[in-house]
């Protein structure tokens, strides 16, 4: 789906940084972290495990714990940076205006509440609402997120549900107060793989019906590749390629991109070597100078181990690389 | 649960008869109460009488199966000192030590919990430090002297509250309990103050380690993203799940000290229980002795079935049955 | 009256009332009330529930009997005016007229009958020792209400002395026809004999003495007030209240805190250190406390000798162990001089005591010479056995023993032991040496010969404690006959007779004889008793 260029961004992001205090210093888990995302818009965001992508997502809504920190940056949802609200004015935001679902279900509810209670207080925290009417959205957004017999469901504790069942619940509650962004910290990777698809495909049903943004994030390029109108590849806490979806998919200039696309399992032919990028994402405290990939890119020159790349643009689509690939002879 | 409690039953029977067994045979192998409980003045054959009339002339094994058959009837032996019923004498004794502990408790948990949620939702500051420096003292200075030194400052010095014994009672169904007089409560209030610190102690640190492990689970992080405010957070999400294991841990302290209060009772001279105990086994008062080992075994047994029952309770995870494994 | 007059009486009113609050609120000795803690605790109020000295003490406020001892365990009148022994066996008490009951009952004869009766009908009693006495009565005939004559199966010649233990007790407390010593049918009583409870719960509490019960809560305190029908000299204190506080400790920071006026047994160390706002009184007990060989096995369980004998029931050597001992040091150092160095059994004001025994002086050097003469120039190995939690500083005086020992070559192991364990294995004649303690109630120096010196013989009730076997025909003939003695004068004689050859053979050694402490606030004054027993009729207040 296009997005609308007219209007203003509901959400942009600028120069986020958020660092980890550990005994000998402080190190950054993202960095100069900046991008915009348009209201309705499903942005992926994607990243190997230690790029920073959940550290993102908990960053935007500052839901980052000890010994974490978010230090600089702007976080402006709809024209408000939400790195300056009081805490009370943040509160009212989470929950209403943005929600989040989180990657592990068996531990996302809490085990010795009711589904309901669960999910009736992310309304009553925000407004004065009659119970009997707050179950009863509870109940329509279970049915709408799929659920069965969402009657019993909502008096039922969280063991008494699957793993998949669980999942849905925190779509449903994260839809419960029609929020205008969803951020989704890989929602689905805990899942069996049967479950994966159905989950997926239900949010791609609900986001179009109610048209609110979304943020996914994942490892999987190919989970996210269906679903979001715009990618943005993250690397060692930095983005280093974003644009529509089609044009990073089918002419990346980063070198990691290209790695991550060959990488998907289902384009390698039978028979082939899974091909994989050598090497392993740089640990918090052992970040590489200059471009961070240097140490596994084929085409790491003297310039990428000393200076960190600038940005470049081609329109919507930007990227930080001392040597992009060619959109014409990539394979 | 009926089923579950009818189990209970019976596996508490067998370790009711265990203990019997050990109890007895421990008491009654050691030392000799005639020397205690007779004149010294008295004859041989005043001794010899003596020892007939309490059965002491049976072999051990006889005394035994006496004893058994009677406590199966509810009569657990007489006391030799004080000639009345053992378990009697216990029970006489039982609201005093009663109404201590279950203050005490009660004290420690109101300060206990919120202390403990404090050192445990703020970590790193000077004041959680201080407060779990302060509980390992708690724990570890002894009963007997923290008594003693009470006894000191607010007996002998500030000469606020009396050094010792049990006040005023009212009777309460006909059990009478001193903390409904203010002379009562005069009394209460430094064995209370002893007991409840250890118990402030074992609560703080016990809260702090449940809220602090609390407080990084998922489900909190999940609440905060749903906007809940921090005030319901703590009540409902993270005291609601370390409530569990603090219950249960206070329901066996619980019982624990209804047994053995026994160095606060003997420093302020308080009638309960515990005092009855060292006592009796001073004097070689063994029906006592083995009654009151018997009662608590079972106090035991009962807390636990109570416990188990909370537990089952509270958390919704765990089954009765499952508490059987 | 105005509102502004309202006003100030309101106020005084609250200022009154608020001060007399604060008043009642600390100290509890106000003008005639007395709060004493006791070391342990009184297990009942009947009287003839228990013969412990403890129960003894506290029933005496209540009731009386016919004879009472004094300060220094004498006998003297009490409800009986006086008495004379017609023959051996024979005794005829004259009763004291104008006494009445707490409840207003008089006291005559009929109440002494009853009381032997239910001596003799006590389901609930603990020792027994109140009744073998009264089931020597072969006879107790009333010619007049206020004439009593028993006459005895046996002899016993300290009558008098027994009698001051068996309290009397109304016979208004029972339903009964005519009263009459006949055991064996129920002496006329109708109702149901007494127990343990009805005295503990008041009911049938009801004696002669100054003071009546209020309330006795188990375990807890013992409320008494004055008795105003008393007819002896009234008591100082309107209310009494005992408190039973066995850990010493909180014993003494009740005195310190005000919250008793009186307490027993205070620590030696502690009394010494008490201020200007309080009291003390020492007292000489006659508790002994003692040493006690094994003289009859050759082979003696805790000795190691040469020539495997056993050196004990070598005279030189039991005298060289009692030269061994310094006493004053004792006395000094460890009791912090609160006991008295000890040459005899029974302090010498006691009936039948040497007046002027042989001091057992401290001569080491003596000791090692009487060794040597006995054949153990190098001394031999022995282990003491003794209590460490019965008397006064046992376990340090029973060290300070075992060390003068070593230094004269009689190498000492001390075994100290918790007294339950102490006392059944002492009873089953499992020790070779032991520390032991006496103190003498009835018959003065009697008491102790008859029970640790004389062979034992069962029938007639002798030799319960000789443990070591101690076995002196000469001594045997003289206790016994003096035991029989109804004679007093001829009775202290025959006494002073077995006592100085018990002393000099020495099959037993005497120690020291223990001092009894109580401590009490300022404006107190109390002269002690040898008995230990503590009485709120002797507490008065200073002059």
């Amino acid at each position: 789906m296009m997005s609308d260029q007219s209007s203003s961004p509901l959400l942009a992001v600028e120069n986020l940084r958020t660092v980890f205090h550990f005994a000998d210093g402080a190190y950054p888990a993202i960095d100069s972290l900046s991008f915009e995302l348009r209201a309705g818009e499903v942005l992926g965001l994607v990243g190997e495990s230690g790029s920073g992508k959940s550290v993102a997502g908990f960053s935007l809504i500052g839901l980052v714990d000890a010994p974490g920190e978010i230090v600089s940056g702007e976080v402006r949802f709809k024209g408000r940076d939400l790195r300056k609200l009081s805490d009370e004015e943040l509160r009212r935001v989470r929950g209403k205006s943005v929600s989040m679902i989180f990657q592990d279900p068996l531990t996302t509810l809490n085990p010795v509440l009711t589904i309901g209670e669960q999910m009736m207080e992310a309304i009553s925290e925000h407004e004065t609402v009659d119970p009997a009417a707050a179950r009863q959205r509870c109940i329509d957004t279970l049915t709408k997120v799929g659920i069965t017999s969402p009657q019993t469901r909502v008096d039922q504790f969280p063991h008494e549900l699957s793993g998949g069942m669980r999942q849905r619940v925190a779509i449903a509650t994260a839809l419960l107060n029609q929020p205008e962004l969803i951020i989704a910290d890989e929602p689905t990777t805990a899942l069996d793989v049967t479950i994966q698809g159905q989950i997926l495909a239900e949010m791609q049903t609900l986001q179009k019906e109610t048209g609110t943004a979304l943020i996914w994030i994942t490892h999987d390029l190919g989970v996210v590749s269906e679903l979001a109108d715009r990618i943005a590849v993250m690397y060692a806490g930095g983005i280093v390629e974003i644009g529509q979806v089609d044009d990073v998919l089918d002419s990346p200039r980063h070198p990691y991109t290209l790695g991550l696309l060959n990488s998907v399992p289902g384009d390698t032919p039978r028979g082939e070597a899974l091909r994989q990028i050598e090497g392993a994402a740089p640990s918090l405290t052992a970040r590489p100078l200059g471009c961070p990939f240097h140490p596994r890119c084929f085409r790491a020159s003297d310039l990428c181990r000393t200076e960190e790349p600038p940005l470049a643009e081609a329109g919507d689509h930007s990227w930080r690389c001392h040597h992009p690939l060619d959109p014409e002879k990539t394979p | 649960m009926l089923l579950f409690t009818l189990q209970r039953m019976l596996q508490s029977i067998a370790v009711l008869l265990a203990v019997s067994v050990a109890v007895f045979l421990a008491v009654y192998a050691v030392g000799d109460p005639v020397e205690l409980l007779v004149n010294p003045e008295a004859t041989q054959l005043e001794r010899e009488a003596m020892v007939s009339r309490l059965g002491l002339d049976q072999p051990v094994w006889m005394q035994y199966f006496t004893f058994l058959s009677n406590a199966v009837q509810g009569d657990m032996g007489t006391s030799f000192v004080h000639a009345e019923p053992a378990l009697q004498l216990i029970l006489s004794r039982m609201p005093a030590t009663f109404e201590l502990v279950f203050l005490a408790m009660l004290v420690a948990s109101i300060i206990g919990i919120p202390l403990g949620l404090y050192v445990g939702l703020k970590e790193e500051n000077r004041i959680a430090r201080a407060i779990m420096t302060g509980s390992i003292f708690g724990y570890s200075i002894p009963s007997f002297w923290k008594g003693m030194v009470l006894i000191l400052f607010f007996a002998v010095w500030l000469q606020w509250l009396p050094a010792s014994g049990r006040g005023e009672t009212v009777s309460v169904f006909g059990i009478p309990f001193s903390f409904l007089t203010v002379d009562g409560l005069r009394h209460l209030a430094m064995p209370v103050i002893n007991l409840a610190i250890p118990n402030i102690a074992l609560i703080t640190r016990l809260t702090a380690a449940g809220a602090s492990e609390a407080r990084m689970q998922d489900y909190v992080k999940f609440a905060r993203a749903k906007g809940v405010r921090e005030k319901r957070i703590v009540r409902r999400h993270i005291l609601r799940n370390i409530l569990i294991p603090i219950i249960t841990v206070l329901g066996v302290e619980f019982g624990s000290l209804i047994a053995f209060s026994t160095i606060t009772e003997t420093v302020f001279a308080w009638p309960g229980m515990g005092k009855l105990l060292i006592t009796s086994i001073y004097q070689l008062d063994r029906p006592v002795v083995v009654a009151y080992v018997m009662l608590v075994t079972f106090i035991f047994v009962v807390v636990n079935l109570l416990v188990d029952f909370t537990y089952a309770l509270l958390d919704p995870r765990v089954s009765l049955s499952e508490r059987m494994s | 009256m105005n509102r502004e007059g309202e006003l100030v009486k309101m106020k005084s009113f609250l200022f009154a009332g608020t001060a007399a609050i604060l008043a009642s609120a600390t100290m509890s000795s106000q003008a005639e009330e007395l709060k004493i803690a006791l070391s342990s605790e009184p297990t009942a109020a009947d009287p003839h529930y228990h013969n412990l000295s403890t129960n003894n003490a506290f029933v005496q406020h209540i009731f009386e009997a016919l004879t009472a001892t004094d300060a220094n365990q004498n006998v003297g009148p009490s409800l009986a005016e006086s008495w004379e022994g017609v023959d051996d066996n024979t005794w005829v008490f004259k009763l004291r007229e104008g006494v009445k009951f707490s409840d207003g009952s008089d006291f005559n004869a009929d109440d002494v009958v009853f009381t032997f009766c239910r001596v003799l009908n006590n389901e609930n009693n603990v020792s027994g020792s109140f009744a073998p006495d009264v089931e020597n009565f072969a006879s107790v005939e009333v010619s007049d209400p206020y004439t009593v004559k028993i006459t005895t199966k046996q002899v016993e010649p300290l009558l008098p002395e027994l009698l001051s233990q068996i309290y009397i007790l109304s016979d208004g407390i029972l339903e009964h026809g005519d009263l009459s010593f006949d055991p064996a049918n129920g002496c006329g009583v109708t109702g149901e004999w007494p127990s343990v409870d009805s005295f503990n719960n008041g009911s049938m509490t009801i004696g002669t003495g100054p003071f009546v019960l209020d309330d006795f809560t188990k375990g807890s305190k013992i409320k008494m007030s004055r008795n105003d029908a008393y007819w002896g000299e009234a008591p100082a204190w309107e209310k009494v209240e005992l408190v039973p506080v066995p850990s010493a400790g909180p014993r003494l920071a009740g005195l310190l805190a005000g919250d008793y006026d009186f307490i027993e047994s205070p620590a030696a160390r502690d009394v010494k250190q008490l201020g200007e706002e309080f009291g003390y009184t020492a007292k000489p007990s006659s508790r002994v406390i003692f040493l006690q060989m094994d003289v009859a096995r050759d082979d003696s369980p805790f000795i190691e000798a040469e020539g495997g004998k056993n050196p004990f029931q070598d005279e030189r050597v039991r005298r060289a162990v009692a030269h061994a001992i310094n006493r004053e040091a004792i006395v000094e150092r460890i009791m912090d001089g609160f006991a008295e160095p000890a040459s005899q059994f029974v302090p010498s004001e006691m009936f039948g005591a040497q007046t002027d025994p042989v001091p057992l002086t401290y001569d080491p050097e003596k000791a090692k010479a009487l060794l040597a003469e006995a054949g153990y120039p190098d001394g031999f190995k022995v282990t003491l056995s003794a209590t460490n939690d019965r008397y006064i500083n046992d376990s340090q005086v029973a060290q300070a023993i075992a060390q003068f020992l070593t230094r004269v070559g009689i190498e000492t192991d001390l075994d100290a032991m918790t007294r339950s364990i102490f006392f059944s294995r002492r009873s089953k004649r499992e020790f070779s040496f032991s520390m032991g303690g006496w103190g003498s109630t009835s018959g003065g120096a009697a008491s102790f010969l008859r029970q640790y010196v004389t062979t034992g013989d069962k029938e007639r009730g002798v030799g319960g404690s000789n443990y070591g076997g101690w076995s002196d025909p000469e001594f045997d003939a003289v206790i016994l006959e003096a035991i029989e003695t109804v004679d007093a004068g001829k009775r202290a004689e025959m006494l002073q007779q077995a006592g100085q050859m018990a002393l000099d053979k020495l099959g037993l050694i005497p120690v020291h004889f223990e001092s009894t402490l109580w401590a009490y606030r300022d404006g107190l004054e109390f002269d002690g008793r040898m008995d230990q027993y503590t009485m709120a009729k002797d507490i008065r207040p200073a002059k």
